[in-house]
């Protein structure tokens, strides 16, 4: 009957054709929807925007740490995406990584905009907030109690979206597509147009400056360890 | 065996050294370098956690509102639909000679303004209203319409003379929508301008006639700008 040996044996073969063959379908499936689009047929669009604006959403919110920047935002790179259909091409990419090309551009784009408002508002709160080293103790030692364990997790979640916040926009980006959003090298390397390694090294340091961001007690590398936890 | 890691060099090769994805010397130094430094491997650990809570960050669902509004924006879908419903919720007002007479000249207007930017109404085909083609001919308009604009000042007067209509209707019933979906979200979507004239043309043309003759001047602006 059916062993594990023998599937392998015939299986392989026909599997690898079969993967080949369904990327080919999606790449055929992704481009006719697209032209659909091109063609005037709404319902196409709508699917289209139904299947990906999340997923913008969260990109968007995550990058600006803001709820109505990322409504803003993810309603401007759909439109931004809307006008740029007809520059899609499926053998140059899947859908969704084009549909986040555009929207990071558009983020970029918003950061470099705001870049002198982010400057000047903090400084208006330097006074207030000399939060690196305010940064509470609390994420440097977990608190096992159940019944605090769900508010120690809000904490982590808030400190973690501030943290994301500080780091340099090509590193954010490339943390948020890997660990948030969960592509792939290749994917993130088409999405923001650098080589492979250039997205191994952002996302590298991106995690090793939250890590720190998050444990200020990290920054000061000398051999200060043992003790606490 | 290869020489033993530096700190920075540690830091490089961290997170390919947590997926696994060093070879056996390499992955076999970094421990080297963990166990000798407490400072590289409490950062190792800090980064460990980092990329958990990451992973842990919730996905947030997307407000209601947002793929609506980005609709009305593009193909004007969700628009048209409430658009059809309060023309037909006007119901008895709607049919009343005088707004059929201004209706009618609307969408004469729209006509003439759809013209001007270079779309032949004649040979309108479906692929005419998509963003592309929009694009395009919007482009070929631009070279055109200055050369036109003498001609179209003319056309300018039977807008208003609609405009006067319209607000004669206005001023002695309740406001027709015809401000509710926006002219470009028109343009886009054939169903919008189809649409338009396929319900004005069910059931307005006898008195729509019947009122324009009736109206010498603005009839003879139409006959002048047709010529
Ligand atoms: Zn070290």
């Amino acid at each position: 009957m059916l062993r594990p040996a023998s599937l392998d044996g015939n299986g392989r073969p026909a599997l690898a054709d079969w993967t080949e063959a369904s990327r080919e379908a999606l790449k055929a499936d992704e481009q006719h929807l697209v032209d659909r689009c091109l063609a005037g047929d709404a319902a196409a669009w709508e699917a289209i925007l139904h299947q990906h604006a999340r997923r913008i959403y969260n990109l968007c919110y995550r990058f600006t740490g803001r709820v109505e920047d990322a409504q803003d935002l993810s309603q401007e790179a759909s439109l931004r995406i809307y006008r740029n259909l007809a520059s899609f091409r499926a053998n140059e990419g899947s859908l969704g990584t084009w549909i986040l090309s555009l929207t990071r551009n558009l983020l970029i784009d918003h950061y470099r905009r705001h870049k002198y408002d982010r400057l000047t508002d903090s400084l208006d709160s330097a006074p207030a907030g000399a939060d690196q080293s305010e940064r509470p103790p609390e994420l440097a030692s977990r608190e096992t109690r159940p019944q605090e364990a769900g508010l120690w997790r809000r904490e982590v979640r808030e400190q973690l979206g501030l943290a994301l916040q500080r780091l340099s926009p090509e590193l954010r980006e490339a943390v948020i597509l890997r660990d948030l959003q969960d592509l792939d090298y290749k994917e993130i390397a088409a999405v923001l147009r650098v080589p492979e390694g250039t997205v191994k090294s952002r996302i590298n340091r991106g995690r090793i400056e939250l890590a720190r961001l998050l444990r200020p007690n990290l920054r000061g590398q000398a051999a200060e360890r043992g003790g606490g936890q | 065996m290869i020489e033993p890691l530096n700190c920075s060099q540690f830091e490089e090769r961290l997170s390919d050294f947590e997926e696994g994805a060093l070879a056996p010397e390499l992955a076999a130094a970094m421990r080297a370098h963990a166990q000798a430094c407490g400072a590289c491997a409490a950062l190792r650990q800090a980064v460990r956690e980092t990329a958990t809570w990451l992973a842990e960050l919730p996905e947030l669902e997307l407000p209601p509102a947002l793929i609506p509004a980005v609709l009305a924006r593009t193909t004007g879908r969700r628009e048209l639909v409430s658009w059809r419903a309060t023309l037909r919720s006007l119901g008895g007002i709607f049919w009343q000679p005088r707004v059929v007479m201004g209706f009618g000249m609307a969408v004469f207007a729209l006509a003439v303004l759809l013209n001007a930017a270079g779309v032949n109404l004649r040979q309108l085909r479906w692929r005419d209203l998509t963003p592309r083609q929009l694009a395009l001919s919007a482009e070929r308009g631009m070279h055109r319409g200055w050369a036109r604009g003498a001609k179209y000042y003319n056309d300018l007067k039977v807008v208003y003379e609609i405009q006067a209509a319209l607000q004669a209707v206005q001023r002695n019933q309740p406001a027709p929508p015809a401000a509710a979906p926006n002219h470009r979200n028109r343009n886009q979507d054939p169903n919008a301008v189809f649409g338009y004239a396929r319900e004005f043309a069910s059931a307005a043309p006898a008195s729509f006639s019947g009122r324009a003759a009736a109206r010498p001047r603005a009839n003879f602006a139409i006959e002048s700008d047709l010529s």
